[in-house]
């Protein structure tokens, strides 16, 4: 499959803060990618990387490229005529992101406006189309009302249809459900998997809930303290982890769904570096049980199996 | 809504009875007497003893507070002691006046607040500058501002007459003097309410959405910023309408305050009475008005009073 | 001689403005303290002090400031009213603030009917159109040098009460005030070693601000004739008599309006270096992208 996103080798700082460090990685067209990570592994951080949508002050080394566009390679007018055409961002906090002062069909409406250069009616019949499209019910109402009249599924469905609306290749969803109750939650995650499967759209999505990977990615990317350790198809990942942290993370996840009450939760050992905290050699030494004196000293280099990569000198499972 | 509009007029009205009771009392305790004002020459016990009686001043003071407070609910607000002609015809004559000061002098703020705001927070830059200017502005007091502009624009550069008059030439003055004394409140207030949407979440979706900036900055950042202005603006506009003393004195602008500090001047009761209460209630009525017209443009604040 | 320790801790601009303004104020008052070596401020010249056509002459060798157009040395009277100028206005803003953070304390700490009580007043006091009361006020009270005090204190207590009102509230919402209360603690205790500490960078901002309203508005009211009693000058007072000099004898009214500025500009500058040093970090804007 072709790649639509080639992210190579990309760090990103905040002054003297290293947040990302060498992630090299592709989405390829028409998959969904789910980029797994706890808080502080810089998940969000590459996921606006990506769009570049840093604050002013990341300093940003490496290459983003989209549908052959080197991103950070292009001036700002260039860059602007891209965003909601070649990406779309679903932001973590919907309430946020949408201006309270603006009707949610206006927020919509506008996209067509900027891009399109159509008249304000009809980007405002566009605006309720693309509502409709993203399962809102009586979207010609719901158009004129303000951010916070709408419940937090619908806001996250508003934010999707201007994301959305010019039908980009490349979705950035940053967590989007994470502030949902769980039956919105399981039906934004439908609606994401149909309005995939009906374009034929990328999602890069990012998460740190294993429960979310599984009902939607087809490849996951581990991300821990700011390094990409393991990245492969959902089901090898879920069932044939390779990295230490991986293996972890699964066990946690699957403790959880099947543990019984009285049984003791696995957790995981100890605590990841505080953000920005680069260890020298791979990060997740002071948490492996496996660690050896190696792992302290330099960051492993990816082993391949096929669709499968490794960053981890004694990786787990059927690759010892 | 009615309930809010209902409990907002209530709380406004104690508060003007409040300042009417305490203006009232305050004269009672001014050294001087008005009827030595109002005689023509030094009147003797016995004429003094009569006009007393005839103005009521001889009555207990809470009798007159009531007296007054009843007068004026019926809507009189008495007669001038010095210039014998009813008080509400007497401001109302000095109102056009005032309130063409009152909105130039709104008008100059905003416009020369808004760009400097704008600015501030656009351009780090111009910021230095203008925070800079800013800081000076804040350090003149309002006449001194004013006698610089007469200075610099009359004397100096022989732009604009020195002299009073109530012509558009005389507003010029006058109101820039006002509007120069309210830039850096306005550039303050509308570079923080700038800063504050520019780094906002709602504003990087507006980014990722590939919106121009021109577009970002009057859509989504101006109607963040526009509830503020309004704000500041109505609560200039009512107590510039209750009179601007000392701009007033400075260019010889026949309004409200010069009325005012005359009536002071010659202990003349029932205008100043008058001046205090037509102020108070033009405080008191526009920041009502303020309120609801704030409510109005932020759709989060409407539903909480409905 | 030693290095300025002042702030070290500051970030560098809060640090540059707060040395300003103390510079300004500290130059100010060094030529306010030497005014009695600066001439006779009452002297009036008619012989050397005016020129031939009996105007005010401007500045030159005698009189580095010029003189009036009673003869006087505008240097020797612009120094004394720098006396009289600062001691009304640091006392009055010093007594206003005290009154505004006892009211605004005691209405958001006790609550109930003393609250309505203060806060109503405290909003009669806001509503007051300024200028105009303090005229009023000033047909009440005797002439002389406190009597701008007493006025500027009572226009100015109003609000720094509100301001603080609103702090005192907020924690109060917080919640640790109950917590004192629960463990038994005075409520004068409380008021005094739980609120008052963390109003202090709230009254430590506001002092100077304040300080420089109040030398403004006695200046404002000595110009108007309702403040400091002639023949003692201050800043405002010779405004006002320069101002009928302005097309012949400008530096009358800028020579006064110079210190004033200066005066007023240090105090805020001073308040600047707070504000700065307490500002919550770097502001960006995605508009930069």
């Amino acid at each position: 499959m072709r790649a639509l996103v080639q992210v190579r080798d990309l760090a990103v700082a905040y002054r003297q803060t290293r947040v990302l460090e060498g992630v090299s990685l592709e989405v390829r067209a028409g998959e969904i990618l789910a980029v797994v990570g706890e808080t502080g592994s810089g998940k969000t951080t590459l996921a606006m990387a990506i769009a570049r949508l840093l604050p002013p002050e990341a300093t940003v080394r490496g290459q983003v490229e989209i549908n052959g566009y080197d991103l950070y390679a292009l001036p700002a007018h260039a860059m602007r005529s891209l965003r909601g055409r070649l990406i779309g961002l679903v932001p973590q906090d919907a309430m946020a992101a949408l201006n309270p002062v603006l009707p949610v069909g206006a927020q919509v409406a506008e996209v067509f406006r900027a891009h399109l250069g159509v008249s304000a009616p009809a980007a405002w019949a566009r605006a309720v189309e693309a509502l409709a499209w993203v399962q809102i019910p009586r979207p010609e109402r719901v158009a004129s009302l303000y951010p916070h009249q709408l419940s937090g599924g619908m806001r996250q469905r508003a934010i999707l249809a201007m994301a959305l609306a010019l039908h980009p290749p490349l979705l950035i969803a940053d967590e989007p459900t994470t502030a949902l109750d769980r039956i919105t939650q399981s039906e934004i995650l439908a609606l994401v998997r149909r309005l995939q499967a009906e374009t034929g759209m990328s999602v890069l999505w990012i998460t740190h809930d294993m429960e979310v990977v599984a009902a939607l990615a087809h490849r996951v990317a581990v991300l821990y303290a700011g390094r990409l350790v393991e990245v492969g198809p959902c089901r090898k990942i879920l069932e044939a982890s390779a990295h230490p942290y991986t293996e972890a993370l699964v066990r946690t996840y699957r403790d959880l769904l099947a543990g019984a009450w009285g049984e003791p939760l696995y957790a995981i050992e100890g605590y990841p570096p505080p953000a920005g905290h680069m260890l020298p050699g791979c990060p997740f030494h002071p948490r492996c049980p496996y660690a050896q004196p190696v792992c302290r000293e330099r960051f492993p280099d990816p082993l391949w199996r096929g669709e499968h990569m490794v960053a981890c000198y004694f990786p787990r499972g059927d690759w010892g | 809504m009615a309930r809010f509009i209902g409990a907002r007029a209530f709380q406004g009205l104690v508060t003007l009875l409040g300042l009417v009771v305490l203006a009232f009392l305050v004269q009672f305790v001014i050294p001087g007497d008005p009827v030595r004002m109002l005689a023509p020459r030094t009147p003797t016990e016995e004429v003094a003893q009569r006009i007393r009686a005839q103005l009521g001043l001889d009555r207990p003071w809470w009798e007159q507070l009531g007296r007054y407070l009843t007068r004026i609910a019926q809507g009189d607000l008495g007669e001038s002691y010095v210039r014998r002609q009813p008080v509400a015809r007497l401001i109302l004559g000095r109102l056009p006046a005032t309130a063409a000061l009152a909105l130039a002098g709104v008008l100059a703020e905003i416009l020369l607040g808004f760009p400097v705001g704008v600015a501030m927070a656009l351009s780090p830059h111009l910021r230095r500058w203008l925070s800079g200017l800013n800081l000076v502005l804040l350090s003149l007091p309002t006449f001194v501002i004013g006698l610089s502009l007469l200075l610099a624009m009359g004397f100096w550069l022989r732009l604009l007459p020195t002299t009073g008059g109530t012509g558009l030439r005389e507003l010029i003055l006058p109101a820039l003097t006002l509007g120069l004394a309210g830039t850096p409140w306005y550039a303050g207030v509308i570079r923080d309410r700038l800063e504050e949407s520019l780094g906002s979440s709602y504003i990087r979706m507006a980014v990722a959405k590939g919106l121009p900036n021109r577009w970002i900055l009057v859509r989504h950042c101006f109607p963040h910023v526009l509830p503020a202005v309004v704000t500041m603006a109505g609560m200039d506009f009512s107590a510039y309408l209750s009179g601007v003393v000392v701009v007033e004195t400075i260019f010889g602008w026949p309004g409200i305050g010069s009325l005012a500090v005359q009536a002071m001047q010659t202990l003349d009761r029932p205008v100043v009475m008058g001046t205090v209460l037509v102020g108070g209630a033009a405080v008191i009525l526009l920041n009502g008005v303020v309120d609801m017209l704030r409510m109005f443009l932020d759709p989060r604040a409407r539903e909480g009073i409905g | 001689m030693a290095p300025i320790t002042i702030a070290s801790g500051w970030p560098i601009e809060a640090r540059r403005s707060l040395l300003a303004g103390i510079a300004l104020i500290g130059a100010v008052s060094l030529i306010a303290l030497l005014a009695p070596w600066l001439g006779d401020p009452y002297y009036q010249d008619f012989a050397t002090g005016l020129s031939p056509a009996g105007l005010p002459l401007g500045p030159n060798h005698t009189h580095p400031l010029g003189t009036d157009s009673l003869g006087r040395d505008v240097l020797a009277r612009v120094a004394l009213a720098g006396r009289v100028s600062l001691s009304i206005g640091i006392l009055a803003a010093l007594l206003s603030l005290a009154l505004g953070a006892t009211v605004g304390m005691m209405a958001g700490f006790y609550g109930g009917f003393l609250e309505a009580l203060l806060m109503r007043l405290t909003d009669i006091g806001l509503a007051l159109p300024t200028t105009l009361a303090g005229l009023a006020m000033t047909a009440l009270l005797p002439a002389g040098l406190l009597r701008p005090v007493v006025i500027i204190t009572l226009l100015f207590w109003a609000y720094p009460a509100r301001l603080v009102y609103n702090e005192t509230l907020r924690m109060r919402r917080r919640g640790f005030v109950e917590a004192a209360v629960a463990m038994g603690e005075a409520r004068y205790r409380i008021l005094l070693r739980h609120i008052l500490p963390h109003l202090k960078t709230l009254l430590l901002t506001y002092a100077p601000m304040n300080a420089a309203a109040a030398v403004m508005m006695e200046a404002t009211l000595s110009y108007l004739g309702a403040g400091v009693p002639l023949p003692t000058p201050s800043w405002g007072n010779m405004i006002g008599e320069g101002q009928g000099a302005l097309a012949f004898a400008p530096h009358l009214f800028l020579a006064p309006a110079a210190f004033l500025l200066l005066t007023t500009l240090g105090f805020l500058l001073i308040a600047e270096g707070f504000k700065q040093a307490h500002s919550r970090g770097i502001r960006f804007s995605w508009l930069a992208l």
